[in-house]
């Protein structure tokens, strides 16, 4: 293993420890801190895709790996009762609409589980891959994500 | 004279101003009667000017977008508005000629001569090019009809007073460019089609935006939250040209976070311009004067 690669599974590492422990007590505190660190992997997973930063396989497996684990931390994290009276964006749809939102959750994480599994090697074969994570994100955010206060 | 009567005359005299100044205001006829509409180019004024968003079903994904039958409601601080139906149908726009739409897009004022409310943004569409406007209506006449009778507005008194319009028009419409040193296409596609003002500029008492705090932001009419400061003092601070156009291609910012809420519908729209479109929205944006974000409610 060279030194770029410890580096990058050390920052990993940091990530997903700060997911677990760095979040606070209350559901939001911690869905709000998962949501964080799966938006921190976009910028990379992003760049990549559309060609600001140089694609490198182990770079993105790593970091859908980091954001797959952070999603599935904030899947449980939505109770009833935890949309008002709270610093939130997310809409109260969320619980009126049943069982959609947690199926656009479930959705993400199958979209980053087939990505990691594809092992994409080049920017061809990762770009499509990410086309569809990055779909789930955006469909989930415009259904049920206010705006920033 | 005894002073009942001169009272009387004196008040007459006014009712009758009055009445004169809050009167529909429409175009020269002639002026109008050359020009030919171009449907593809018209598919593009209707693209960037959003049309879809308001008048299609509240929702509605790629060929229902196309169905303009209308119903959507807004909420707003004067009542809950119903956009109308704009398909060519007896309901909608069936026989409507260019002057009607450049009537009711330029001057807000129906066929039928009376004020329309301005939330059918024409305050930023008295701005419109005329051969935008006749490109439009070929276009909008090549739409499917959509048979579905107008829902009336919900508006209390004295809002519900139509006439009353002819005053506000004369306190708010203007067709003169805000950012006076901006490159045309860019002034005309932000400040005139794209209507960027009438969601990014905080409004008065009255309704009328506030051209001193020009798309620096405003509170969300329809609920939680604000919408963004789209100047260089706002969040876009860092972000480049090429960034604030991807963002109207894709709806992802420079993070990779997504779009929300009305944007939306707005980069649905924006994402079948032409990049160059694009580019000159995003140029206009840099070059806005600096105004820091408003301070939290």
């Amino acid at each position: 293993m060279n030194f770029k690669k410890l580096a990058i599974l050390s920052a990993a590492a940091i990530a997903i420890g700060a997911t677990a422990i760095g979040g606070g007590h209350s559901p939001i505190e911690q869905r709000q801190a998962a949501m964080k660190a799966v938006g921190g992997q976009m910028r990379t997973l992003g760049g990549m895709a559309n060609g600001r930063v140089a694609f490198d396989d182990f770079a993105a497996i790593s970091a859908l790996e980091i954001m797959r684990d952070a999603a599935a931390t904030a899947q449980p994290l939505f109770p009833a009762g935890t949309g008002e009276g709270f610093e939130t964006r997310a809409m109260p749809e969320i619980w009126a609409d049943g069982t959609e939102f947690d199926a656009i959750m479930g959705q993400l994480i199958a979209n980053l589980d087939a990505a990691i599994a594809a092992e994409p090697a080049d920017l061809d074969s990762y770009r499509p891959l990410f086309g569809a994570v990055a779909g789930t994100c955006k469909s989930c955010h415009e259904k049920y994500r206010a705006p920033e206060n | 004279m005894r002073l009942r009567t001169k009272a009387f005359i004196g008040a007459s005299l006014a009712g009758l101003a009055l009445w004169f100044l809050s009167a529909p205001k429409t175009l020269d006829r002639n002026e109008w009667q050359n020009l030919a509409g171009d449907v593809a180019r018209g598919e593009q004024v209707f693209n960037i000017g959003g049309c879809a968003s308001c008048h299609m079903e509240k929702g509605a994904k790629d060929d229902a977008r196309l169905l303009l039958g209308g119903g959507q409601g807004f909420e707003t601080p004067f009542g809950t508005f119903y956009a109308p139906n704009i398909s060519p149908s007896e309901s909608g726009i069936a026989g409507w000629n260019t002057l009607d739409l450049g009537n009711a897009l330029l001057r807000g004022v129906s066929p039928t001569q009376t004020h329309y409310y301005p939330a059918f943004p024409y305050s930023s569409y008295t701005r419109l090019g005329e051969q935008d406007i006749s490109d439009l209506m070929v276009y909008l006449e090549t739409l499917p009809p959509v048979e579905k009778a107008n829902q009336p507005h919900d508006i209390p008194f004295p809002f519900n007073i139509r006439r009353s319009l002819g005053f506000w028009k004369l306190l708010f419409l203007n067709d003169a460019p805000i950012a006076e040193n901006a490159e045309p296409r860019g002034r005309y596609l932000v400040e005139a089609l794209g209507h960027c003002a009438e969601c990014h500029t905080p409004r008065n008492a009255l309704g009328g935006l506030d051209t001193s705090r020009w798309l620096a932001g405003a509170p969300n009419p329809e609920g939680k939250g604000r919408i963004p400061n789209l100047t260089p003092g706002g969040g876009l601070a860092d972000w480049s040209e090429d960034d604030i156009a991807y963002y109207l291609e894709t709806g992802f910012t420079p993070e990779f976070d997504t779009a929300g809420s009305t944007m939306v519908e707005v980069i649905e729209n924006l994402s079948r311009a032409v990049p160059e479109d694009r580019r000159a929205i995003a140029r206009y944006l840099k070059g806005l004067p600096s105004l820091a974000d408003a301070p939290k409610p």
